[in-house]
């Protein structure tokens, strides 16, 4: 069996949906939340890295990297976050974390 | 005529009087205030009196009718203009046709009026000297009195129907204030709302009548208005109907076409009800005796209650050409006669005895001015003025006396101790009662002008005047009545034992007993069981000067108001159809018509000696057993209870519904309050998507970029 580009994007749409999913299901840590983003993210790469393939074009490589590096950065800035949260509040369950309640 | 100075001081001395009493109170105090209105309105009363004189018996009015018309003497059997002198002060609204000044209208009309609206408040000015003397308001009381003289000469010196309108309207505003003078009370209150609202009533018709004239003539000056009448001109109504001769026009009203002299004559009749209290329209007039009792004599006696008497004498042309407004007139005013006569059989209260009197006699002066003599009218409100006020202040005399006790069962034998109040009482109630004998001159003054009503309202009914005969009958039984009640209040008053305990204190009548605003300074407040004392002099004086009137005004004005030189006096302001002789008629009625008032007269005095002097306590157990007749008379008709259930209870549904389904449910529901509450549900339906958690923002951010994603992809035409 050849593994043509709806393979890729099978998996690919599989973990955007377990990342998307992974957002709401998830009641307990913020933390998981924020890998559940970079789920989404790679779900993106798969889906560039694999169109850049199949078309036989490096751009989608080259932005594949680039999205890596903006997911790096949102990782560090995002846990840099929890932890000032974490210093502040003494938690960082998603359940406790209601401030903007209308 | 007096010149014009002494005309001015008459008319516009007391609103200046008024102005300094009332505006300047605190710099002239009350003694000042007092002096001031008294002197001016006092000195006025003297001019207007010599006036009166000057013109009837002066000669040169007669030259000048004779001059100006010679057929003049013939009963008003030919067009006569007005002898009249008008003196115009300023234009007061000058707006394409519609032209009103303020002025002084100099005629017959006018000079009567001024000398009796005058004459009684001079005196009532001076009676209050005593009455008000413990009162610690006068200042605001005698700037009242001139004020209302200052607006009731406005009124009848007015040559134009708006300047006559602004006198109404500021008598009627006088009246309210003075009948709740006593403020802190409730009854004074609620009487001067009373009688403030009823008089709207009647002063819309008023209005709606005014308005009548000038769409009808282009004018609202007198003169140019009742001059076109006379003559039968052709009138252009604005806008309305084709031109014709005024007294066969049509025009179109409320969807029917009606003559348009019966339609103004009935809506200003409709304004004279109200201000001159007949019937259905009379309610207000008994309950303003809540008022200080000066007030009652002048304003609710003398003055203003019969300015609708004048109003209708004013324009006698239009009521000689509205057949069916003169019929109006004329039921009314024997209605009210008869039925103000029988209430006030039954009523113990001394004042409304006197008040229902008020009412009838007014009766009397519409029904005379609907048959046709409006001269038997204007005498009969001559006289009156006189013998009525005298009434009210001989009874506010008794009541300053009896220590401000108003209820005629708990009174009896004053008479001894108060022979001057008790004089005047008498000839006041034999001049109400028309004692004379006919055909001579002795007789009081009600004889002559009770007894010309009677008989041309008997020579108008052979005549085929409608409502004539009808007239003439209540005419005869209200003078029946008149002599019971009159001798009622007189006996239960003046004669018999003191009999202040036969009745208990009770509050209802209490409330009569506290007239005065501060009890502190009102040594003698209490002591109800005190004997009566005479009045002081001040009061006396006016008292005597009325009697005089009472008994001469009559005898001394007889031919010149309605006699063989009425035609001279009144001098063409008083207008006659010329087959209208109803005062020439009234010499040759049968014998009997001359006698019968006198002869009812008599026995209605019989019945009351009767009843009330001979079987003292008779009259009592008459009401005590409760008969029909009697619960009837005693509730006034039952007017006030109907009144109350239709139209005052109606109102306030009315106004509830309106308030409450209307503005609260309706227009508050579905504007403002429908808003803010439309507003308020969404918001806390908005805010209620505000979690707070993080996870449903997140979710909200993808969902939406799936959504956007998906449009955009469809949109472009991904699917194909």
């Amino acid at each position: 069996m050849d593994i043509t580009v709806n393979h890729f994007l099978a998996v690919s749409a599989i973990l955007f949906t377990v990342g998307v999913v992974g957002i709401f299901v998830n009641r307990k840590n913020i933390i998981v939340i924020l890998m559940a983003i970079e789920l989404i993210l790679l779900s993106v790469n798969i889906n560039l890295v694999a169109f850049s393939v199949f078309s036989g074009t490096i751009v989608g490589q080259i932005f594949a990297m680039l999205v890596l590096t903006v997911a790096a950065a949102e990782a560090a800035v995002g846990l840099a976050i929890l932890v000032v949260f974490f210093r502040n509040r003494g938690d960082i369950a998603v359940e406790s974390i209601d401030l903007m309640k209308g | 005529m007096l010149p014009d100075f002494a005309l001015l001081f008459i008319v516009l001395a007391p609103g200046l009087a008024a102005l300094i009493a009332g505006v300047f109170q605190k710099y002239v105090t009350d003694t000042g205030a007092m002096v001031i209105t008294t002197g001016t309105v006092g000195l006025a009363g003297i001019l207007s009196v010599i006036q009166l004189f000057m013109f009837a018996f002066g000669g040169g009015v007669v030259e000048a009718v004779h001059t100006a018309a010679p057929a003049a003497g013939d009963h008003g059997a030919a067009v006569v203009a007005p002898v009249q002198h008008i003196i115009t002060l300023l234009t007061w609204m000058d707006v394409g046709q519609f032209q009103a000044d303020w002025a002084i209208r100099v005629d017959a009309m006018s000079i009567v009026m001024m000398a009796v609206i005058t004459g009684v408040s001079g005196l009532v000015h001076l009676y209050s000297w005593g009455y008000m003397s413990e009162d610690p308001h006068r200042a605001r009381f005698f700037a009242y009195l001139s004020l209302f003289t200052f607006m009731m000469l406005m009124l009848v010196t007015a040559d134009n129907f708006i300047q006559l309108f602004f006198g109404w309207e500021g008598v009627g505003l006088a009246s309210y204030l003075l009948i709740g003078f006593w403020y802190t009370k409730a009854a004074p209150n609620s009487a001067a709302i009373k009688a403030f609202v009823t008089n709207r009533v009647g002063d819309f018709g008023l209005a709606l009548g005014i308005m009548g004239v000038f769409v009808v003539f282009g004018s609202v000056e007198f003169e140019p208005v009742l001059s076109a009448i006379r003559e039968n001109a052709i009138v252009t109504p604005l806008a309305l109907a084709d031109a014709a001769p005024i007294r066969e026009l049509i025009v179109p009203f409320l969807g029917y076409n009606v003559p348009a002299l019966e339609l103004i004559g009935v809506l200003l009749f409709i304004g004279a009800m109200g201000k001159s209290a007949q019937f259905f329209l009379h309610v207000w007039l008994p309950d303003a005796m809540e008022g200080p009792t000066p007030v009652s004599a002048l304003i609710h006696a003398a003055t203003m209650v019969t300015a609708g008497v004048y109003l209708v004498c004013l324009v006698s042309p239009i009521y000689e050409y509205a057949p069916f407004a003169a019929g109006m007139v004329t039921l009314i005013g024997a209605v009210t006669a008869l039925y103000a006569a029988t209430v006030g059989m039954a009523q113990n209260d001394i004042k409304r005895v006197i008040a229902y009197s008020t009412c009838s006699q007014l009766g009397y002066m519409f029904f005379a001015a609907g048959i046709g003599a409006y001269q038997a009218a204007m005498f009969h409100l001559f006289t009156h003025a006189f013998f009525k006020a005298l009434l009210f202040l001989g009874a506010g005399s008794v009541i300053h006396g009896m220590h401000h006790e108003q209820d005629m069962r708990r009174m009896g034998g004053v008479a001894k101790f108060m022979p001057l109040t008790y004089a005047a009482m008498m000839i006041g109630t034999v001049a109400i009662i028309g004692l004379g004998i006919p055909h001579t001159s002795f007789g009081f003054a009600g004889f002559f002008s009770k007894d010309a009503i009677i008989e041309t309202t008997f020579a108008a009914g052979s005549n085929g005047v409608s409502f004539g005969t009808l007239a003439f009958i209540f005419g005869i039984v209200a003078a029946l009545l008149t002599s019971f009640y009159s001798w009622r209040l007189i006996y239960m008053t003046f004669h018999g034992p003191r009999e202040d305990s036969i009745l208990p204190e009770t509050p209802e009548v209490d409330s009569h007993a506290d007239e005065h605003l501060s009890v502190d300074d009102h040594g003698h407040h209490h002591d109800h069981h005190e004997d009566p004392h005479e009045s002081p002099l001040v009061m006396l004086i006016p008292l005597g000067l009325l009697s005089l009137g009472a008994i001469f005004a009559g005898f001394v004005f007889y031919d010149s108001f309605v006699g063989h030189y009425q035609a001279e006096f009144w001098a063409g302001a008083i207008y006659n159809a010329a087959d209208n002789t109803v005062l020439a008629d009234k010499y040759n009625v049968p014998e009997w018509v001359f006698w019968a008032p006198l002869f009812v007269t008599v026995t209605g005095f019989l019945i009351a000696t009767f009843t009330y002097f001979f079987n003292r306590g008779f009259g009592a157990k008459i009401a005590a057993s409760g008969g029909p007749l009697h619960s009837l008379f005693a509730n006034k008709w039952y007017f006030d209870e109907i009144y109350n259930a239709t139209f005052v209870k109606g109102t306030h549904w009315l106004g509830g519904f309106f308030w409450k389904t209307g503005d609260k449910r309706i227009i508050d529901g579905f504007g403002p309050d429908g808003v803010t509450s439309l507003v308020r549900w969404g918001s806390r339906r908005l805010s209620a998507m505000h979690t707070g958690y993080l996870y449903h923002y997140a979710f909200v951010i993808i969902l939406a970029a799936l959504v956007f994603g998906a449009v955009i992809f469809w949109r472009a035409g991904g699917a194909g």
